[in-house]
């Protein structure tokens, strides 16, 4: 399920975005809509964090580290 | 400290000693429960109920619980349940990403510690 917060507050580009993404895959990505939800808050900083788990890291290449993501995911039964 | 602890400590700053519209203390607390180490069987399967102390209020106890200890688990009616009690969806924002902070937070710390080669807590 979705918090219905999610879908507003986004700045012009982002609702341009969503939009784009809407016609191409049918709806935003959940994670997707939690970053951008009041980014300042939790999606900008966290992103940041992603970013650098995720394609930064020296010891693990980048296809190690998303197959380590999707076995976590696997085990935690998360969809996405 | 590592790029990636500085990362992270910046995190836990924003969201969770950041302004919002619940209280640092609230987030404070609902981190405090969230860092408890769940009884881990399989990864992601943890205790069931858990007092949380502190300014939480009491009837979103049981969403922070499964968010924590079970996420796979929530399902609508948790939250609906807590709109029509007269949290706000901002509200529940923050105490999900404060719960998931928290556990993320103990799991990183355990994986750090299997890495370093010490016993997991």
């Amino acid at each position: 399920m979705r918090l219905s917060v999610l879908g507003r507050g986004q700045s012009l580009l982002q609702k341009a975005i969503f939009a784009v993404i809407r016609v191409m895959t049918g709806a935003v990505p959940g994670p997707l809509a939690v970053l951008s939800y009041r980014s300042g808050f939790f999606g900008r900083p966290y992103g940041d964090v992603l970013e650098h788990a995720m394609r930064r890291q020296q010891h693990w290449s980048v296809g190690e580290v998303e197959l380590f993501a999707a076995w976590v995911s696997h085990n935690l039964e998360c969809e996405y | 400290m590592s790029v990636f602890r500085a990362l992270l400590e910046q995190l836990y700053t924003r969201t969770i000693e950041g302004p919002g519209v619940t209280s640092v203390e609230t987030r404070r607390a609902i981190v405090a429960h969230a860092s408890k180490a769940p009884e881990l069987g399989m990864l992601g399967v943890g205790s069931t109920s858990i007092a949380v102390d502190g300014p939480v209020p009491e009837a979103a106890h049981a969403l922070i619980d499964k968010v924590c200890h079970a996420a796979n688990r929530v399902r609508d009616e948790d939250v609906q349940e807590l709109l029509e009690q007269g949290h706000t969806e901002d509200e529940l924002f923050e105490w999900i990403a404060a719960a998931t902070l928290g556990a993320a937070r103990v799991r990183y710390d355990i994986g750090m510690r299997l890495v370093r080669g010490e016993e997991a807590p």
